[in-house]
């Protein structure tokens, strides 16, 4: 259902958007105890429930007077709104425990957990439903990296972040 | 004695005006007061940055002699946090919702003619949201952070 204009492009709005985009992604890879938040200044406590990814939306960027805030509402050159572009940049924390099978790469399922998610945000990129429903013109400069997981030896952590292109139109 | 207009104190007036009025609540210009000691929500804390004078106007012209002058402002929102430990709504949306109120309302009265001819404030800019939680005496209160410019004249005394 698309969402009404006067929440399209809000933070909330887009931190939802990635929470939905990040357990969809895991749900078709099959994965069932997972946890996804946006409460990024917690820690997963409980080591049964894996994979876990905390999101963070940071900052966001208005750039109206680039398009001096006439914008296209939904990709129709007839229906003009006005509005802002904006930079959101993210990052989430996935997390997941150390693979322990001999020989093989202590943080494999971390890996995998994270080319799931990454596939599925570079799926999103230039999406029409994305468009038209949520504003969300962009998903671009994705990267990973690991990282050290403060405080369980037995937990591993990659950082992913990017950048979205989003459009903001103004309340009625 | 009040700043005249588009000078310092009658500029950040408007700016504490329009913040409560896009969310109410408490609206402080000690941006040094602790969220944990807050019992009423929303609270917002305002604060000028820098404020630089612009002679080069770059082709926009003030109505009288004088220049421009580029305030910077931070605002920080604070809200209650909610529980979600088993739900998809953001712990800190209230948060998020007031933010994007107040911008919603600071774009409303960027380039608005009564802001121009009554409190000399020609246009709200450079608008950026972020979500920066409290420290950790204060988990269970959301806060975002929003920066801008505005621009006003400055004119001859």
């Amino acid at each position: 259902m698309p969402v009404p204009d006067a929440t399209k492009g809000r933070y909330r709005a887009i931190l939802e958007r990635l929470d939905t985009w990040v357990e969809t992604a895991l749900d078709i890879a099959n994965y069932v105890e997972y946890y996804v938040t946006d409460d990024y200044t917690n820690l997963p406590t409980n080591l049964g429930m894996m994979p876990y990814v905390s999101i963070k939306l940071d900052t966001g960027r208005l750039a109206d007077e680039t398009y001096d805030r006439y914008l296209l509402k939904d990709g129709s050159p007839d229906t003009q709104g006005q509005g802002s572009m904006v930079t959101y940049f993210f990052t989430l924390h996935v997390y997941h425990i150390k693979n322990t099978a001999p020989g093989e790469n202590e943080n494999r399922d971390v890996h995998i957990v994270t080319r799931i998610i990454m596939d599925y945000f570079r799926g999103r990129d230039q999406h029409a439903t994305e468009k038209v429903s949520y504003g969300i013109e962009r998903v671009y400069d994705v990267s990973a990296r690991e990282s050290d997981a403060p405080g369980f030896r037995n937990l591993k952590r990659m950082i992913v972040s990017g950048y979205l292109w989003v459009k903001r139109l103004d309340s009625p | 004695m009040s700043d005249p207009v588009g000078k310092f104190e009658a500029v950040k007036n408007r700016l504490n005006d329009y913040v409560d009025a896009a969310v109410g609540g408490i609206v402080s210009n000690n941006w040094r007061i602790g969220v944990e000691y807050i019992g009423t929500f929303p609270m917002s804390t305002l604060r000028f940055g820098g404020a630089q004078i612009i002679d080069e106007n770059y082709g926009g012209k003030v109505p009288e002699a004088g220049s421009w002058i580029i305030y910077e402002f931070s605002i920080f929102v604070h809200e209650k946090a909610v529980s979600n430990y088993l739900d998809a709504t953001p712990k800190f949306y209230k948060a998020m919702d007031a933010a994007d109120n107040i911008i919603d309302y600071l774009i409303g009265k960027s380039e608005d003619e009564d802001e121009k001819t009554d409190y000399g404030i020609y246009e709200i800019y450079d608008l950026v949201l972020d979500g920066v939680q409290p420290d950790r005496r204060a988990r269970n209160v959301g806060r975002m952070v929003i920066t801008g410019r505005i621009r006003a004249k400055w004119l001859d005394p």
